[in-house]
């Protein structure tokens, strides 16, 4: 994070918080991004600068909340050490390595360290060189053959934030209109 | 009995009601609703939210975890497969998808339930495949009635001749899309093709005591109120309430005991699934529901000098034919201009589309048929992991907007039975609690490969007169097993020589053994097997305590 992030993303808050010495809010702000690196277990802080700063791009914080703030990267981390599979595991950290890689030929840098304009260039490319449907189990088999590309990484990547986002406490309850128990079934109601 | 699921239910329903004490083994631990039910539980109150623990699912559950249904949720509810091995050729992948507690796969099961007609029961000697049935769709009828008004089915009447209808509750309603690809099929084909709302055992009214659905959606992890049928909700509480039932949990039956002075099955042998203490019961009619692959098992490992490949097995077809539906291809489309309409409450239940296929005409590749099960829908946040766009605008519309209108055309198929699909007991591999494991070989042939070809075809046709949208077809080519519609391996049919059970599911060579779980099938229709299981079972049992009571058994 760099001054400028930082600035960028206490933007809303400022107003809410008049008092706040913007020096000591930054010092804060590094130490507890410290402190969330240190209790990640499978990614390293470079990879959970990617992973935060994709997230937050492709659900930002707005007037709802945003990936970061309900720990999109906390929850991948989790994913990553307990659950998803060895082999899968390392073709999601090779895929980040591939975005970053991409970042560094086409912006310069890593891609949490990308300016502004030229992060959001890069996921556009890799966005839009997303494939159309679902490959079939066949397609599937060969994918996971071949090397780890950037856009293979996004992929990826963007299927774990959407999941982790939507199925987060904040959001799931918060924000998606879904009685657990509706106690009946229209089939066709005006949306 | 042997078995408390679907079929095991309704024997000792069927038993204790018309007199009969009853002991019912059951090879795994009970489920308690209060405690075990999870249907409530949202996403975010699991470590994984559902993802799942798939590392752990990959060592203990590897084929279990195929299934859809064996999630983060109710895993627990699918075998440990390394506790219950068996093994196949590794060219011809089988998977078999088990639950072992009290209730059996009845609460994990998709709740569609379909009468199989005259269409069904004349179909292999028509075809000259298999053997014929020895029940016509007059013997069944009254069975299915007696079923259906216990368990509660909510289905639309359609006067469909191969596909009767039943005693049913009011129907759920088709949402926006099916209304729409419903009426565009009847424009086109007329009744050739029919479109109705699935027939399912859920409540869409109080019945019998339990309370009518309120559409929280995923029955297959439970329902507090009993509103789908399961043998917990439903079968074994009505058997338990004639005071005549005693239930055994973790009671692993390994054989039928068989006894050569009186040509008679004695009773079981078991294991108790915690000490691993042999256990020994003697039962005047042994009644085996334990799955049509586990009962097979237990059948061949009876072994004696009378019966050396196992018990009622003089025709040698036990365990053979083994037949599950071909499932998995189809077609799926969006279906544009309702964007302006949803749905409220989460329906458990999809739509189908009757069997059209050698129905009034011969196809010329293929004989049988297909059913097309699915739904329309709309895809939520959920199409954001695949959908191009990112930034405020994109968390906001998933927020937001439903996306378009998705209807899925999914073939269910008619799997013909032959004696090269079959299990046999593996020389070496056992269970956790030492029964021998079962070798299983079973491939799908050109017939089911036909079937599975033409349903894309027709899928996409259906939804091409609906004027649907980005028309994808699909074949996923599933192995068999995982439709968990196996059966077979205990036929029913007129001669023993060419069949195990007769027509009352009661083994030819030994008349107090009764086998009416999937084990039975002579065939396998195209329709979701279970109800005719329990219509089979409540006829069977009728029949055994006639026979009882005459002394005959």
């Amino acid at each position: 994070m760099d001054r400028r992030e930082f600035l960028e993303s206490i933007a809303g808050l400022s107003a809410l918080l008049p008092g706040l010495s913007l020096q000591r809010a930054f010092a804060e702000a590094l130490h507890a991004r410290a402190q969330a690196a240190t209790s990640l277990r499978t990614l390293n802080a470079a990879q959970d600068a990617a992973v935060s700063c994709i997230a937050e791009i492709l659900l930002p914080q707005t007037e709802t909340v945003g990936a970061t703030q309900v720990g999109v990267n906390r929850f991948i981390d989790l994913l990553l050490t307990e659950s998803i599979l060895e082999h899968d595991r390392d073709r999601f950290l090779d895929g980040l390595a591939a975005i970053d890689a991409r970042s560094r030929s086409l912006c310069g840098a890593p891609v949490a360290s990308a300016r502004r304009q030229d992060q959001e260039a890069l996921i556009r490319s890799l966005d839009e060189a997303l494939p159309a449907r679902s490959p079939t189990r066949a397609e599937q088999a060969a994918i996971d053959r071949e090397p780890m590309t950037a856009e293979r990484g996004y992929e990826l990547l963007k299927r774990l934030v959407v999941f982790a986002y939507f199925t987060s406490e904040p959001v799931a309850k918060g924000l998606i209109d879904a009685p657990i128990i509706p106690g009946r079934y229209d089939g066709c109601v005006s949306a | 009995m042997v078995g408390s699921g679907i079929s095991g239910g309704w024997a000792a329903k069927e038993l204790t009601e018309k007199g009969l004490k009853t002991l019912l083994l059951e090879a795994g631990p009970p489920v308690v609703p209060e405690r075990d039910y999870v249907e409530h539980v949202q996403d975010y109150s699991l470590p994984y939210h559902g993802y799942g623990n798939r590392r752990k699912l990959q060592q203990e559950q590897p084929i279990q975890s195929q299934t859809g249904g064996c999630d983060e949720w109710v895993s627990k509810w699918f075998v440990n497969d390394r506790e219950n091995p068996y093994d196949n050729d590794a060219d011809k992948p089988f998977l078999w998808i088990r639950g072992r507690h009290v209730g059996g796969r009845s609460l994990m099961w998709g709740r569609q339930v379909y009468r199989w007609s005259d269409l069904d029961f004349e179909a292999n000697a028509r075809d000259g495949v298999g053997v014929d049935w020895p029940i016509r769709y007059a013997d069944i009828a009254p069975w299915y009635s007696h079923v259906e008004k216990f368990i509660g089915v909510s289905g639309q009447a359609e006067g469909l001749a191969q596909l009767p209808d039943g005693e049913f509750l009011p129907p759920m309603q088709l949402n926006c899309a099916e209304r729409h690809v419903r009426d565009s099929m009847s424009r086109r084909w007329g009744r050739e093709r029919v479109l109705t709302i699935g027939r399912a055992a859920i409540l869409t009214q109080p019945h019998l005591g339990r309370a009518a659905c309120h559409y929280c959606g995923p029955c297959w992890r439970g329902c507090i109120t009993h509103s789908y049928f399961n043998s917990i909700g439903s079968t074994l509480p009505a058997a338990a309430a004639t005071g005549r039932l005693t239930l055994r949990p973790n009671s692993v039956v390994a054989e039928v005991l068989y006894d050569p002075r009186t040509h008679r099955a004695s009773g079981v042998r078991a294991l108790d699934a915690d000490t691993l203490e042999t256990l020994e019961f003697r039962a005047r009619v042994v009644f085996l529901c334990a799955s049509a692959l586990e009962s097979a098992r237990i059948l061949l490992n009876s072994k004696s000098t009378r019966f050396p490949t196992g018990l009622a097995n003089s025709s040698g077809e036990l365990g053979r034919n083994i037949m599950d539906h071909p499932f998995g291809a189809g077609a799926e489309a969006t279906i544009p201009g309702m964007e302006g309409h949803k749905t409220f409450g989460n329906r458990p239940n999809g739509i189908y589309v009757a069997r059209f296929r050698n129905v009034t005409d011969r196809h010329p590749k293929f004989i049988r048929g297909y059913g097309f099960q699915g739904g329309g829908s709309r895809a939520r946040w959920e199409r954001g992991a695949r959908e191009q766009g990112f930034g405020a605008a994109f968390k906001n519309s998933l927020l937001r907007d439903l996306g378009p209108w998705h209807v899925w055309l999914g073939g269910w198929a008619e799997c013909l039975p032959r004696a090269d699909n079959y299990c046999t007991l593996h020389p070496t591999l056992k269970d956790r609690w030492g029964v021998p494991a079962l070798h299983i070989q079973c491939t799908f042939g050109p017939n089911e490969h036909e079937l599975l070809k033409d349903m894309q075809v027709t899928a996409a046709e259906i939804l091409e007169a609906a004027g649907a949208r980005d028309i994808q077809t699909f074949n996923e080519e599933l192995e068999p097993g995982l439709c968990i519609h196996e059966m077979g391996t205990a036929r029913m049919g007129r001669d023993p020589k060419t069949s195990v059970l007769n027509g009352w599911n009661q083994a030819h060579d030994v008349p107090n053994v009764f086998v009416t779980d999937g084990a039975c099938m002579t065939s396998s229709g195209n329709q979701n097997p279970s109800i005719t299981y329990m219509a089979l079972t409540a006829r069977a049992c009728d029949y055994a305590v006639e026979q009882l009571k005459h002394g005959q058994i």
